[in-house]
This record gives structure tokens, C-alpha cells and sequence, in this order.
């Protein structure tokens, strides 16, 4: 695994320059460009606050910060994995011919979606400073999730990716499984709703990483606090685990891909 | 030191030859087992061979012979099932580039991500554009998106950019088809080029002028054996003869 890293770094400027052609071609011929991916999340802001106060006459009245703080961590991972399970299918022609490091596929359209994640709470950020709100030092722990999130994401990608070039229902699967995994996560809610006061419940909620990234978020950003260090670390844990994970299988199925896409 | 030694390679193909390696496939496999090991089109049967640097070797055969997996193989692209290939120095496959190029992107663009692709790096390849675009003579739409360049442009700044990687192992696989006989011409320059430098030219093709052109010698594989290895112009008519009796058969 220590090689296949070694190889990803000397990799790193193709690594780069297919990340930047994953950026500069998902909206290179919309009129809007790179503002879509700012105004998509405000504007599933905007919908999903009118339709909970409409239906559920939800009395929070920061609904919409909250909801946006979990949407973010969230719409990285809902988009990039997958995207990333057709990396190999889309590249078929470079797959089957050329000797590449090919973990960059996969791994050029997680960072794609990562420079999203980053521009989208960059302009949260700038929101705030606008509003403006108080910035306690919990902030400085942002990047440190969302680092964790590109590591799970990252591992995730290889092995799905794979799979996907094996077994094309796969990328279908992965599309019900994250429908699923949407409400199980606090995206539309948050940890602290009134049905879920029961800290044991709340605790057992927090051991997805996902409800980590979105909650955690959402913690900083509103409460000015982190989460504790239990969920965080599982967390960080289970994230490295499946990093680690994904190149174990990466590294021992990759030889084969090109027999199978 | 030979450019590329392949010693007894043997290939073989998992999968059902119908419905391929699926999830059905092995659903199909595990219920009715079926041995998921089959001898496929394209498989390799022990092929031993050794191409000089400066050679140009052409790979002929009938379809499903071996000759794309022969090159994969030797490109390191694919694993052996036995056997071994081993090409010594920089390897460079030829691309379609109409397959391997951005449509949405610059020629020059794509020149860029193509050259890091194969193997160059950023510097390398930004050092080599205008050598690329002059030699393809593209200057006047580099700039453009490569989905409004015709086809034969296309092929031409792929040549282009393969030929400029100072490869030590040439690899083409039948993608000279579509460009013009002027830029054939400069393809086969640059080619003998590259050969004069001492690098290995292994060239798939199914048009035999064109392996007259690059090649004094050819290998004739048939159900991944090799039936004939030798001077370019005895191996072609050895394959024409071939062709012809399998349409006998037929």
C-alpha cells in the first residue's frame, strides 16, 4: 500500500491535471459555469425551508443555516461516489491500453468534487462574515473534517470503482444505498430534534461518519463547539480504516481491469 | 539487450464468452458450473519472440487472433497467465485520440493532459507543445475545442504527441487509418525517425501497404500461436494464403 501511495505522488502533477479537466468540463458550456455549484445548495436551502415550514410548521428558526451545514459534507459524498464508480468505464480506452497509475481516475473525480465541497463552504464562510457571526476558534477544526471526509471518500471511490468495472449494477446500487443513507444521516434534521433527546440514541446515531461530518459541521458553524472526541475519533478511524481498505482492494483487483471494462 | 522479449506467453480470458464477466455472468457460471476458465478470441497460447531496438515489427492475423492482446501485454497493460513480456525503456502507445481527447476541451489543452497520460511530465510536455503542434500542423485551431476538429485532425495531433515522447518501445495498434496519404507520409518519416534513434516499432495493422511501408518484418499469429516470423513481404503473402483458404472453409 506504502508503493501505491509512493506511486500516487509521483503521479501527482496527471493527478492535477485531471482534476483541473474534471472542474474546467462539468460546466464549461453552461452559461452560469462554476456559479451552479454555489447555487444549487442555496437553492435546495430554499426549497427544503419553505417545504418544512409549509408541512411541518417547524418552529427552529435557523432552519435553513442548519440545514445548509449538513448539505454541504453531504452533497460531497452523495456526488462524488457515485460519479466515481464509472471513472474506470468512462476512461475505458486509457484503461485498456495505457500503463497509468490508475487510481487517479477515481481519485481525480473525488477532488473535483472536494474543490466544490471547498469553494461551496468557502462561500458559506464569506455568508457568515456577512451576517456576521461571531467566529470561534471550533472553526479551525473545519478543515480537519473535511480532510477526514476526503480520506473516506477517497477509499470509498477505489473500491466502488472497481466493483462498478466488474458489475455494472453496482453505481445502481450505490445510488439506493445513499437514498437511504440521506435520511439516516442529519441532513434535513439534526441530532438535537425533540424526538431524539435521548442521548444514548443520539450517541448510537453518531457512530456513521457521515452524521459526524454533517453534525460536526453544523456544531461549529451554529453552536461554536465540536463534537466529542468519541464520535470524532471513530470518526477519523473508521475514515483511515476505509482509505487504507480501498487501496488493499485497489491493489489487488487493479491488474484485471482492463479485462473487464 | 533486445527492446522487448516475450518468452512462452500464455494468456487466457476469465469470463463466459456470452455474457461476459457480469454479476450475471457469474450468477450464470456458479448455477450451471460452467468453467469460468474458456479459451476466448484474443487469447495467447506460449508465443515466444524478441524484437531489436531500431526494428519495425509488424503483428498480423485474422481477428481474435491475439495481436491487441500481444501488444497489451507487452505494453504491461495486461498480466500474464504464464510466461513473460518484457519491454526495456520508455513504452508509448499510440491512442485513438478521438477516443482519448476531451471533446469540450482545446487541442492544446488536450495535447497537455495526453502527453502527462503517457508518461511526460507537465514541464516535458509544455517544453514539446510547439514541436507537437507544428509537427501536426495544427497551429491555426489549436485553440479550438477538439469537438470541432474533423477526425483527421483529431488523428493527427494523437500522432503527434506520441511520437514526440522519445519512446524506446513504439506501440500502434491499427490507428492510422484515418488520416490523409500527406500526413501518412509524415508518420512514416517520424517512424523511421524514432527507428534510426533505436527505438522499437511494433505495429498492428490489417492494411498491408501500410506494413509494407513501416515494416521489414512481420508475425503472422492464429489462434495465439505464431505461424510465421520472417522477412515482412514472405510473412504477407504467408497470411494472404491463409485468408484465402479460410474462405474456402466458409
Amino acid at each position: 500500500m506504502a508503493g501505491m501511495l509512493a506511486e500516487t505522488w509521483r503521479a501527482r502533477e496527471l493527478l492535477l491535471a485531471l482534476t483541473e479537466r474534471e472542474i474546467k468540463t462539468r460546466y464549461r458550456r453552461s452559461f452560469l459555469g462554476l456559479l451552479w455549484s454555489l447555487l444549487t445548495p442555496l437553492y435546495q436551502v430554499l426549497l427544503m425551508t419553505v417545504v418544512v415550514k409549509l408541512l411541518w410548521k417547524q418552529p427552529d428558526d435557523d432552519y435553513s443555516v442548519k440545514f445548509l451545514c449538513g448539505l454541504l459534507p453531504w452533497s460531497f459524498f452523495a456526488s462524488a461516489l457515485p460519479t466515481s464508480c464509472s471513472a474506470m468505464l468512462r476512461a475505458r480506452e486509457l484503461v485498456k491500453r495505457v500503463r497509468m497509475p490508475r487510481q487517479v481516475l477515481p481519485f481525480s473525480v473525488v477532488l473535483s468534487c472536494g474543490f466544490h465541497f471547498l469553494m461551496s463552504v468557502l462561500v458559506l464562510l464569506l455568508i457568515l462574515l456577512l451576517i456576521p457571526v461571531r467566529f470561534g476558534p471550533a472553526f479551525l477544526f473545519l478543515p480537519v473534517l473535511m480532510l477526514m471526509e476526503l480520506l473516506l471518500v477517497a477509499g470509498l471511490s477505489l473500491i466502488v470503482s472497481v466493483l462498478h468495472s466488474f458489475y455494472t449494477d453496482v453505481e445502481y446500487i450505490v445510488t439506493n444505498l445513499i437514498m437511504a443513507l440521506y435520511f439516516l444521516t442529519p441532513v434535513i434534521w439534526h441530532v438535537g430534534e425533540p424526538w431524539i433527546r435521548d442521548p444514548e440514541k443520539q450517541s448510537v446515531l453518531l457512530y456513521n461518519p457521515l452524521a459526524v461530518f454533517c453534525e460536526g459541521f453544523r456544531r461549529i458553524i451554529v453552536q461554536k463547539e465540536l463534537l466529542d472526541p468519541l464520535h470524532l475519533g471513530v470518526a477519523a478511524a473508521v475514515s483511515v480504516g476505509c482509505f487504507l481498505v480501498g487501496l488493499w482492494f485497489f491493489q489487488r483487483r487493479e491488474w484485471q481491469l482492463p479485462e473487464v471494462v | 539487450m533486445a527492446a522487448v522479449e516475450v518468452r512462452e506467453l500464455v494468456k487466457h480470458y476469465r469470463g463466459l464468452p456470452h455474457v461476459g464477466r457480469s454479476l450475471k455472468g457469474a450468477v450464470i457460471g456458479r448455477l450451471t458450473g460452467h468453467n469460468m476458465r474458456v479459451p476466448t478470441p484474443g487469447a495467447l497460447q506460449g508465443v515466444s519472440l524478441s524484437i531489436e531496438p531500431g526494428e519495425a515489427v509488424a503483428l498480423i492475423g485474422p481477428n481474435g487472433s491475439g495481436k491487441t492482446t500481444l501488444l497489451g501485454l507487452i505494453s504491461g497493460v495486461l498480466a500474464p497467465t504464464s510466461g513473460d513480456a518484457v519491454a526495456h525503456g520508455r513504452v508509448c502507445v499510440l491512442l485513438e485520440a478521438a477516443v482519448a481527447f476531451h471533446p469540450d476541451l482545446s487541442g492544446g489543452e488536450n495535447v497537455l493532459l495526453q502527453g502527462m497520460i503517457l508518461g511526460m511530465s507537465r514541464q516535458e510536455a509544455l517544453d514539446r507543445m510547439d514541436a507537437i503542434v507544428a509537427f501536426a500542423q495544427a497551429e491555426a485551431y489549436i485553440d479550438h475545442p477538439v469537438r470541432t476538429l474533423s477526425l483527421g485532425q483529431r488523428a493527427r495531433l494523437g500522432f503527434s504527441v506520441a511520437a514526440h515522447m522519445s519512446p524506446d518501445v513504439f506501440l500502434i495498434d491499427e490507428v492510422l487509418a484515418v488520416v490523409d496519404e500527406e500526413f501518412h507520409q509524415a508518420c512514416y518519416d517520424r517512424l523511421s525517425e524514432l527507428r534510426r534513434s533505436g527505438c522499437a516499432v511494433v505495429f498492428v495493422s490489417h492494411v498491408m501497404d501500410q506494413v509494407r511501408a513501416i515494416c521489414d518484418r512481420a508475425i503472422l499469429l492464429d489462434g495465439g500461436r505464431i505461424l510465421a516470423d520472417g522477412p515482412a513481404e514472405d510473412v504477407i503473402r504467408h497470411y494472404e494464403a491463409l485468408a484465402a483458404s479460410h474462405r474456402l472453409h466458409h
